[in-house]
């Protein structure tokens, strides 16, 4: 019993120290709406093309479906804490820059309370926000003047999940979760007017809860198919402002409000399908298509606009036999791919993104589910066109995924 | 199973924890340009020079001659703004009132500090007349201060004059008084006739040091602090002929008493009818020009009658960013000799043209305008004045509707520095508001 208090105390730490961070990203797409989406997920789907819906969490976690919760064996707990590291190359026609950024991808645990169900809890960032744009220019209205700006920005949001999924019966799961999504996004902007400034300092904190529903159906032994639906949701926004300017040499506060009303940030509705088949009991496919209705939400950003999203993923993982004796027997091999058209038009043209993604799962005991996975993704984001930039980045996550059987009296110890 | 599991949770926590304490901040270090087109500013600049300015010349009948410790003497023709005229009145005591009685009276001069201090010609030769004033150096009637019309009544004979090239360089001006006036203040002293100060004001209330009236040269300044009256006298039954001497010095105590009489014959000049300080006189009826005088205490004032109409702009939605008024010097006004100077202060006006409170910035600071000399030799000299505090003042607060700004260079009563402004319609340079307004919630 002391090891879960200390389980569950660590992952409390951790996911405190968690919520204060800050610019978990670099990347200038980030600018728009909430920043940009979290990229990596739980467990072996980062290396899955991040897909794999119709995956079971009987034996890793999987955060993709609420309905993989029903496959949780009674009284199983799972517990998944990862970390990534990102490194981005951005390149525009005149410009280019290398960064890297690390952080927490997610922690999330799970209980199996009954033959039928199980329930768990996560936490993971949704959006990261990081950039910093030098030399952005403007001209001033009624004269020909130009005034260059500055902006920076920072924050996200996290996501606290709350899942439950259930049998219905043998071949049919189902789940439903709820996520409290909350953080706050900071953007400063500086502007130089000939020998004069302005700084403007925006912190705005969202909050809202959403609800998700999800499918998993088994066809046969070796097909399964899944759905998810994520209901829309507008995450209400308070915005503290706090603008200054230096004229003449003389700073001065023009203003500083506290908790003024922002207009509330809308999340789409998002459909996914997918399937999962097992070829010869060592390789397992899946694919996902998902769509996100970002037209519906109806929101307009600075520049870019929100257009739908159509996603992608495919994923292969082999392992040999989980009963071999050989360690290496038991090492699992995942390969992966996915593609989106973007969910952000810039000027015309769609942010699209690409990657391929690879990983293995080390197990980490003989008896139990427990490994720990890595995976390697590379990817594109945007082209290099006048007005968009080219992001190319490197994606490493590491993952622990452990599982075990709890309130079980052991005979042995 | 959990327990071999343990360490490696946490290891992995501590490890994750390690990461984000050290999180990498790449983003922040390095700015990265991401190409024209990829945003925008959250911001809108908007610059207007559309807003009304009226702009008007007025006098006040007089100023308080106070501040520095100079006085000025001093007469010259200035051909737009007359014959401006400066008069010095000081009273002088000694420290002590006893002199030996062996002692015998030599002579007795005046020194004037020069304080640097000059306007108009000084390569121009210069004549300093002194006389003896008749009536004690006092303030009027519940008065508390000296006024540049304030006058003391002096004794017609002149008992001290030098004509003069002034050199502001050197150290002071000194002129011998008549040994007439010198052996009376000598005797009175030494046989104990005067024994304080009170006693000697009745023998000796000041100088009266006046400019000739025809001279057309220069006023200069000279340091109280360092003006004295020195009596020299010798022992001559001693061997030695070595001079002693008593120094009379101005009054450095609470009941200061000196002042410049400044004044001006404005007849002929462009500006004879400025009168009154509730009589401006607009730039348009003054050949769209405004004029500021220093020691006579003419100025120009400048109202913002439209600046509410800023509301209109953006629905309210927005605020000044920067608001300079923006006032051309035309060179055919200013010379070497008749110098603007480099700054200005900035004052409120009430709806009668009383100074309600320098205006100051958000800072604290008070406002001051400063003119830009960087274009001279194109005869494009400017004077800014930021206003933004007085017009966000204007636009919230309505008594503030009716108020002006007043511009008065720094020594506005210890000087007799001029400008002349383009007026709001002249046709050389018509002065403006140049204002930027900002809009960031958009």
């Amino acid at each position: 019993m002391i090891n879960k208090i200390t389980v569950l105390s660590l992952l409390f730490c951790t996911a405190k120290i968690f919520s204060q961070s800050n610019n978990q990203t670099s990347s200038p797409y980030s600018l728009f709406g909430l920043g940009r989406l979290n990229e990596a997920g739980v467990g072996k789907t980062n290396a899955l093309g991040k897909s794999g819906i119709a995956y079971s969490s009987e034996t890793e976690l999987n955060n993709l479906n609420p309905a993989s919760y029903a496959g949780i064996l009674k009284n199983s707990f799972l517990f998944d804490i990862g970390i990534k590291g990102e490194k981005n190359n951005m390149a525009t026609i005149d410009d280019q820059k290398t960064t890297t950024t690390y952080n927490f991808s997610n922690i999330s645990m799970a209980l199996g309370l009954t033959d039928k169900s199980a329930i768990g809890f996560s936490l993971s960032p949704y959006s990261d926000v990081g950039y910093f744009l030098q030399g952005v220019t403007g001209t001033v209205e009624g004269n020909t003047d130009v005034y260059s700006s500055d902006i920076e920005g920072s924050g996200g949001l996290n996501n606290a999940m709350l899942t439950y999924g259930r049998k219905f019966n043998s071949k049919l799961n189902l789940g439903v979760n709820a996520s409290y999504y909350f953080g706050k996004i900071e953007e400063t902007e500086v502007i130089t007017i000939n020998n004069d400034y302005l700084s403007i300092n925006e912190k705005s904190y969202y909050r809202g809860i959403r609800f998700g529903v999800g499918a998993q159906y088994k066809v046969n032994e070796k097909l399964d198919v899944a759905a998810v639906v994520n209901l829309p949701v507008s995450l209400s926004g308070k915005q503290d402002r706090l603008v200054n300017k230096i004229v003449n040499y003389y700073g001065a506060q023009v203003e500083d409000t506290e908790g003024r009303d922002i207009s509330s940030f809308k999340l789409p509705l998002e459909f996914t399908i997918g399937a999962k088949y097992v070829f010869e009991e060592v390789l397992t496919v899946n694919a996902d298509y998902k769509h996100s209705f970002w037209s519906a939400a109806n929101m307009e950003d600075n520049l870019g606009s929100f257009t739908d999203q159509d996603f992608i993923g495919i994923g292969f993982e082999y392992f040999r036999n989980k009963n071999r004796y050989s360690y290496f027997d038991r090492i699992r091999y995942r390969l992966g791919f996915n593609a989106d058209n973007g969910y952000l038009e810039v000027a015309g043209a769609r942010v699209q993104n690409v990657a391929v993604t690879s990983g293995i799962g080390l197990p980490l005991s003989r008896s139990v589910n427990s490994f720990l996975n890595l995976s390697y993704s590379y990817g594109q984001r945007g082209v290099i066109t006048t007005t968009l930039t080219e992001e190319k980045y490197h994606l490493f996550t590491v993952n622990i995924s452990l599982s075990d059987i709890w309130f079980k009296k052991r005979k042995y110890d | 199973m959990m327990n071999r599991l343990y360490p490696i949770i946490c290891c992995f926590s501590i490890f994750t924890a390690l990461i984000f304490i050290s999180c990498n901040n790449d983003a922040l270090d390095d700015a990265y340009d991401p190409g024209t087109g990829f945003t925008e500013s959250n911001v809108r600049v908007v610059a207007i020079d559309t807003f009304a300015v009226t702009m008007s010349t007025f006098r006040y009948d007089s100023i308080v001659n106070q501040g520095q410790s100079r006085v000025l003497v001093g007469r010259y023709s200035d051909p737009y703004f007359g014959i401006v005229k400066a008069t010095a009145f000081a009273d002088f005591t000694p420290a002590t009132y006893s002199l030996d009685e062996e002692a015998v009276f030599d002579s007795i001069v005046v020194s004037l500090k020069y304080d640097g201090f000059y306007y108009n010609d000084t390569l121009l030769q210069k004549t300093i007349k002194i006389q003896e004033l008749a009536k004690e150096i006092r303030f009027r009637n519940n008065q508390s201060y000296f006024y540049n019309t304030s006058d003391v009544e002096a004794n017609s004979a002149i008992i001290g004059e030098k004509t003069f090239y002034p050199r502001i360089s050197n150290d002071s001006l000194t002129i011998r008084l008549t040994d007439a006036f010198g052996q009376n203040l000598f005797d009175k002293i030494q046989s104990n006739i005067v024994n304080d100060q009170e006693q000697f004001t009745d023998y000796f209330k000041g100088l009266k040091i006046a400019p000739d009236d025809t001279e057309d040269a220069s006023i200069i300044g000279f340091n109280i602090e360092d003006t004295y009256i020195r009596i020299y006298y010798s022992f001559p039954d001693q061997s030695s002929s070595e001079s002693e001497y008593m120094d009379l010095n101005y009054r450095s105590d609470s009941d200061k008493k000196f002042f410049s009489k400044i004044e001006s014959d404005r007849n002929g000049t462009p500006i004879q009818n400025v009168s009154g300080q509730e009589n401006e006189s607009s730039s348009g009826s003054l050949n769209n020009l405004t004029y500021i005088q220093s020691g006579i205490g003419i100025t120009t004032k400048v109202t913002f009658p439209n600046i509410r109409d800023i509301r209109y702009i953006n629905n309210n939605n927005g605020s000044i960013f920067k608001a300079n008024l923006k006032v051309k010097l035309n060179n055919t006004y200013y010379n070497k000799k008749l110098y603007p100077g480099d700054s200005l202060y900035v004052y409120v006006l009430d709806q009668n043209n009383d100074i309600l409170t320098p205006l100051y910035n958000a800072g604290g600071d008070q406002v001051a305008g400063y003119i830009d000399y960087s274009n001279e030799e194109v005869n494009q000299v400017y004077l800014y004045v930021p206003v933004e505090d007085f017009l966000e003042k204007v636009i919230t607060n309505s008594t503030y509707l009716n108020y002006g700004l007043a511009f008065i260079p720094r020594h506005f009563n210890s000087t007799t520095e001029r400008l002349i402004l383009n007026g709001e319609n002249n046709s050389d340079y018509k002065s403006r508001l140049e204002l930027t307004y900002i809009i960031y919630d958009k």
